[in-house]
């Protein structure tokens, strides 16, 4: 990923509780920090890329199709990275 | 166990560390870990959110022996005294709406029909909203079913269950859905989370229950 390493976005991703350092250009969107995180995280099964899912601290879940700069966030910010819910019955 | 409890250890007490690192946040939350004898883990969940003052309706004890081989093991137990919780103690069940696909073409508003649980004792219908499905995480055969068990892959009682045969844990270990830290995550989310203002009539009750007993002794 190319990034502008004046305006890059500095966020710590947590990935199923892992926290880990990720830096982010703000045009990029959202979905594009899935890979890089779960690099970091050494997640190694990328079979469901599309099932992991951005929250924020009050749990909201954020649109991966959204650009980075649109969320404001601040240095440091926290997001979880998980995947959903896998219930069956 | 049969595997090396040194190795086990490690990855047991790594996963602590990235708790402790942010246990501010777990805090708030109302994930709290109270105890660890290796492999156990106690963790007790807070209702930050019930009024006029917090709960803690639930804990779970994490058994971590040969982690993560085999995923974690989740019993629901009473966070005071560590007893199992049987199914109809629980205080609510794990319930998560989860959204339907439209049936129709784009653009249509026809939902799925919405379908329920069974009346079966402990599965009573649960109201929904439309377009959604009212699941519980937590399963069990009947009130008095003394092993209810949290449905969610990277738990060891999903994966050990004859229903699941065809879901092994082997199929999710790498995608992290075991973590400790995942699976007491969506605890607190579809159990205390939901836990706010609904809770209070049964709280005051019990404290009034409670202020009578003390009146009586001598």
């Amino acid at each position: 990923m190319a990034t502008n390493p004046d305006k890059d976005v500095h966020l710590k991703i947590v990935v199923n509780g892992k926290p880990v350092p990720l830096k982010a250009d703000p045009g990029a969107q959202l979905g594009t920090l899935v890979e890089p995180a779960l690099d970091k995280a050494k997640v190694a099964d990328r079979s469901n890329l599309d099932k992991w899912i951005f929250t924020n601290a009050a749990g909201t879940v954020l649109d991966k199709t959204a650009l980075i700069g649109s969320f404001g966030f601040q240095h440091n910010e926290e997001l979880s990275l998980s995947m959903g819910a896998g219930v069956v019955g | 166990m049969y595997t090396d409890p040194a190795v086990v250890r490690r990855k047991v007490e790594r996963e602590i560390g990235w708790y402790n690192e942010r246990i501010d946040h777990y805090r708030a939350r109302g994930i709290w870990l109270l105890g660890y004898t290796f492999p156990q883990l106690l963790v007790a969940f807070v209702a930050p959110k019930t009024r006029p003052h917090p709960m803690v309706p639930l804990g779970v004890m994490l058994d971590l022996s040969n982690y993560d081989v085999e995923p974690p093991s989740v019993t629901l137990v009473n966070p005071f005294t560590r007893a199992p919780l049987k199914f109809g103690e629980v205080p609510n069940g794990l319930v998560r709406l989860r959204a339907l696909m439209p049936l129709g073409p784009p653009g249509t508003a026809m939902l799925q029909r919405v379908q329920y649980f069974p009346g079966a004792p402990g599965k009573e219908q649960i109201p929904a909203i439309p377009g959604t499905l009212p699941e519980r995480l937590v399963q069990g055969w009947s009130h008095e079913d003394p092993k209810p068990f949290v449905c969610l892959r990277g738990v060891r009682e999903y994966h050990d269950n004859p229903g699941h045969s065809g879901d092994s844990w082997w199929l999710h270990r790498s995608q992290g859905v075991g973590r400790l830290l995942h699976i007491l995550e969506l605890i607190a989310q579809y159990g205390t989370d939901a836990m706010t203002e609904q809770l209070q009539v049964q709280t005051e009750f019990r404290v009034h229950v409670v202020s009578e007993i003390a009146i009586d002794a001598p």
